[in-house]
């Protein structure tokens, strides 16, 4: 079989298959995924916002800890 | 941000739903993972700054999208060892007559499966294909010649 036959073989059947029956998609309508896409780009918007008050959460509380590891250390020391 | 308006995305849904629906569930062979790839996909596009594209262009962002998206899904397939999941396509609502054909395709590796229908059905040039497969454009051809030897190897028996 020479290449112009297997171009053949291979576009006749890709025909037949683009022909075949499927089944119907489930996919949810155009303003469905619009209000999704919308609610999506404010809760982008959001956590954009609320970013750093999250990351300086943990270090915050960090910091009180230490102060008060310091402090304790220190209190002691003039007990002491 | 330019992102699309509500009626360019109603109008851009509405004449590529069924088509890139069809590309993924040929690619994929399956219909739940078409419906999951087909909706994120038209997410990104809603997300992505494409406003002003020419309808040509979006619709190739969005095979594009789509594309990234199964060969993510076959990855993760792949790591989990539910390769078998893409080996037999779904055929409840398909006429008897045309299981041979979609066997036959269902039995090809999932990127033969992408190539052939993006160069034979939508009719993409290798440079587009390169785009949407994320592989090197001088690759097409030689993985395209492969997948069709693949695919001549099945219909007619012979070794590939």
């Amino acid at each position: 079989m020479n290449i112009r036959d297997d171009e053949e073989l291979v576009r006749g059947f890709m025909q037949r298959l683009a022909n075949t029956a499927t089944p119907s998609p489930r996919v949810l309508p155009a303003d469905v995924l619009w209000l999704k896409a919308v609610l999506e780009r404010r809760l982008d918007v959001e956590r954009r916002v609320t970013m750093p008050l999250d990351i300086m959460e943990p270090v915050q509380i960090a910091m009180a800890l230490a102060a008060v590891v310091f402090l304790l250390v220190w209190a002691r020391g003039l007990i002491g | 941000v330019e992102q699309l308006t509500k009626c360019e995305f109603a109008r851009l849904y509405q004449s590529t739903l069924r088509p890139l629906w069809t590309y993924i569930y040929r690619a994929t062979g399956n219909a739940a993972d078409a419906d999951d790839i087909a909706q994120e996909a038209f997410c990104r596009v809603l997300r992505a700054d494409v406003a002003g594209l020419p309808d040509q262009d979006l619709r190739r962002y969005l095979f594009g999208v789509a594309s990234h998206l199964i060969a993510d899904r076959w990855r993760k397939h792949k790591r989990e060892h539910f390769w078998r999941l893409f080996r037999q396509p779904e055929n409840s609502v398909e006429p008897a007559s045309s299981n041979d054909v979609i066997l036959t395709f269902g039995a090809l590796k999932p990127r033969d499966r992408a190539l052939l229908w993006l160069a034979y059905v939508e009719q993409n040039t290798h440079e587009e294909i390169a785009a949407r497969l994320h592989v090197k454009p001088g690759s097409v051809k030689v993985l395209l010649a492969r997948a069709r030897q693949r695919l001549r190897a099945l219909l007619t028996g012979e070794e590939a």
